[in-house]
């Protein structure tokens, strides 16, 4: 009975420290994820409206059609040749980052992770863009390749990579890749370091190649991590900016934009001021870009989960 | 330790064997060309931000070189750096409507109240759920868990009018406490990182502390959060850099606050000024003590932090 008591005593003690410990957490989750999604599902019913007497405005139901924001965004979508552009440009963004740039941190931070020659100073240099400002990174790579690139390279015919309409797409794409490395490096290199070295000391007795180790022993090892990677790529696909706004802040030309530039924008120029008027329509974006998401992340995490390697 | 040791312990042996082969060789000449691509124009954006920016403009006619033709003119070799100090100064609107300029000083010390600030308060609520998640059995604990890889692999998007509405209803926008509370969310990553770490510690220790009388709060503080203090330490590096660099969030949330990124934005993007040097003299300045930082915490940076799947 005593135990019993005991224990009752100290599974309410231990509830009520965890509760106390988290309790800031899920209110701040409450308000600020669940509260402001649904603010904005219940946007995409609502429009701005100035009160003519008090001039003070506020967001009010739509009555009658309410999907007129819907149908406003789907007009955009069908006459602006900007969210062409934007979306077609998030995909290509989407394919080129996990196509070339996590192939590419897949074989440093193998490399890194086998300590080859000077592996310290590439890990070192390959984090570094990490740690300073995109606008430093940006301003550095527009200033070098407007200036320096076309005087090294002769067929630029003194035309800059990003004063060139034909290549300003590969130079946004180029400086997302070749700054991105850092965390994706740091994070593989690290599962790699779990492994336990018998099983590749076993596998090189067995006379097994550099390539077969990769392939059937490391990568399957570390597929948990580089499912957590391509998930977080797959939800930013429509939130990517490719650092466009630090390149040209509001005013990146049209053929370049991405969807997340294209919502940034739109918010940024609306915040503090009185354009209100057009976040009910930049809500209906979201949702209804949140809802072809879902189902994307979801599918391609279980499709990744069934055809990948299989872990112990 | 000698070559015949780390031979025996078989590091070195790994990296002969490794790069004797074609793969050793390809990787090590792409990591060349991209340690090569990144050191190159860093070091020459440094020599420019020293130059004459109208001896820079005339060069444009005869072709750039890829180093200066004419080096410092000693008598000039600060003047950009004086430029930036001067000319970086934001005007801000003030409640009445006049306008004031924010100095790089406020900028700085709004950089660091946001930085730190948002740091603190995002770190703290990502261990707190982590360890409770870890330690404890309650279905609650299985609930979060489950919530919070659901919010990390849901793509929210466009929500940015809607928490601007809400951080103004609550009477946080435009204001850093109030982005301390808006960035103190439980990042998936990083809950993760600190989930992983408290799972490997054996639960021995805190039931033998338990036994001494211990309460919940003394095993948390005393024994459990020290062993994974280094995580602790570098996602905090981590989330302060990522903080004193962003000029996005600081733009839309507070914008009577601007950050000192933000103020390198501003005078680099756009038309305050056109001239490459002074450009990069400004984006030198803000670079020099992230550099610094970054050597300084290299080893904390760059440590080893685990992240598992998605369950």
């Amino acid at each position: 009975m005593q135990a019993r008591n005991f224990y009752k005593r100290k599974w309410w003690l231990d509830l009520l420290f965890v509760l106390a410990i988290t309790i800031f957490p899920v209110v701040q989750f409450l308000i600020f994820y669940v509260g402001v999604n649904l603010n904005s599902i219940l946007m995409v019913f609502q429009k701005y409206e100035t009160d003519p007497v008090t001039n003070i405005g506020a967001y009010k139901f739509l009555q009658g059609d309410i999907f007129e924001n819907f149908k406003t965004m789907f007009e955009q979508i069908r006459l602006d040749p900007m969210l062409e552009y934007a979306f077609s440009n998030a995909f290509l963004a989407f394919f080129v980052t996990v196509g070339v740039g996590t192939t590419l941190a897949l074989v440093f931070a193998l490399y890194i992770y086998k300590k080859m020659f000077f592996a310290k100073t590439f890990r070192l240099l390959l984090f570094a863009p990490s740690v300073l400002s995109s606008i430093i990174m940006v301003r550095m790579f527009q200033n070098f390749t407007e200036t320096v690139l076309p005087t090294l390279i002769p067929s630029m015919n003194g035309i800059g990579l990003l004063s060139n309409p034909d290549t300003k797409m590969f130079g946004y794409l180029f400086f997302t890749v070749w700054t991105g490395f850092g965390m994706q490096i740091l994070m593989y290199s690290s599962a790699m370091n779990t492994i336990d070295e018998s099983i590749i000391e076993a596998a090189k007795l067995d006379g097994v190649g550099p390539f077969r180790e990769f392939v059937s022993i490391i990568f399957p090892l570390i597929y948990p991590t580089f499912i957590t990677f391509m998930v977080t790529n797959l939800a930013g696909l429509f939130t990517n900016q490719i650092n466009l706004f630090a390149f040209g802040g509001s005013g990146v030309e049209a053929k370049y934009i991405t969807i997340g530039y294209y919502l940034y924008i739109k918010t940024a120029a609306g915040a503090g001021s009185a354009s209100y008027l057009e976040y009910p329509v930049l809500a209906c974006y979201g949702v209804t870009m949140t809802i072809v998401a879902v189902p994307v992340v979801l599918g391609g995490k279980k499709l990744m989960e069934k055809l990948g390697p299989k872990t112990v | 330790m000698s070559f015949k040791e780390k031979w025996k312990n078989g590091n070195t042996r790994r990296t002969l064997v490794a790069t004797n082969n074609a793969f050793g060789w390809i990787s090590f000449f792409v990591l060349f060309v991209y340690a090569f691509s990144f050191l190159f124009p860093f070091i020459w954006s440094v020599i420019t931000s020293f130059r004459d920016p109208m001896s820079f403009l005339m060069e444009r006619f005869e072709g750039y070189g890829i180093f200066p033709k004419d080096w410092f003119a000693p008598t000039t070799w600060a003047n950009n750096y004086q430029t930036v100090l001067k000319t970086l100064a934001i005007p801000s609107r003030n409640p009445d409507g006049s306008l004031h300029m924010i100095g790089i000083g406020e900028m700085i010390s709004n950089s660091l109240l946001y930085a730190v600030g948002c740091t603190a308060f995002s770190v703290l609520t990502c261990l707190l759920v982590a360890y409770a998640v870890a330690m404890f059995n309650f279905k609650y604990c299985k609930i979060m868990y489950t919530v919070i890889i659901i919010q990390m692999i849901l793509p929210i998007v466009g929500s940015f009018p809607s928490q601007i509405r809400m951080a103004t209803a609550l009477n946080l926008y435009d204001s850093i406490p109030g982005m301390w509370i808006m960035s103190s969310y439980v990042s998936g990553l990083y809950f993760l990182v600190f989930h992983g770490a408290f799972k490997l510690i054996p639960k021995d220790y805190a039931e033998a502390a338990h036994l001494d009388g211990a309460g919940n709060f003394r095993v948390m503080v005393s024994i459990m959060v020290p062993f994974v203090k280094g995580s602790i330490f570098t996602i905090a590096l981590m989330k302060f850099i990522g903080l004193w660099n962003d000029y996005m969030a600081p733009y839309l949330y507070m914008p009577t606050h601007p950050t000192i990124s933000y103020g390198v934005y501003w005078l680099t993007v756009g038309s305050r000024t056109g001239d490459t040097p002074t450009q990069l003299a400004a984006t030198t300045l803000l670079a020099v003590p992230l550099l610094a930082f970054f050597i300084a915490f290299q080893k904390q940076l760059l440590g080893d932090l685990t992240v598992g799947g998605l369950k």
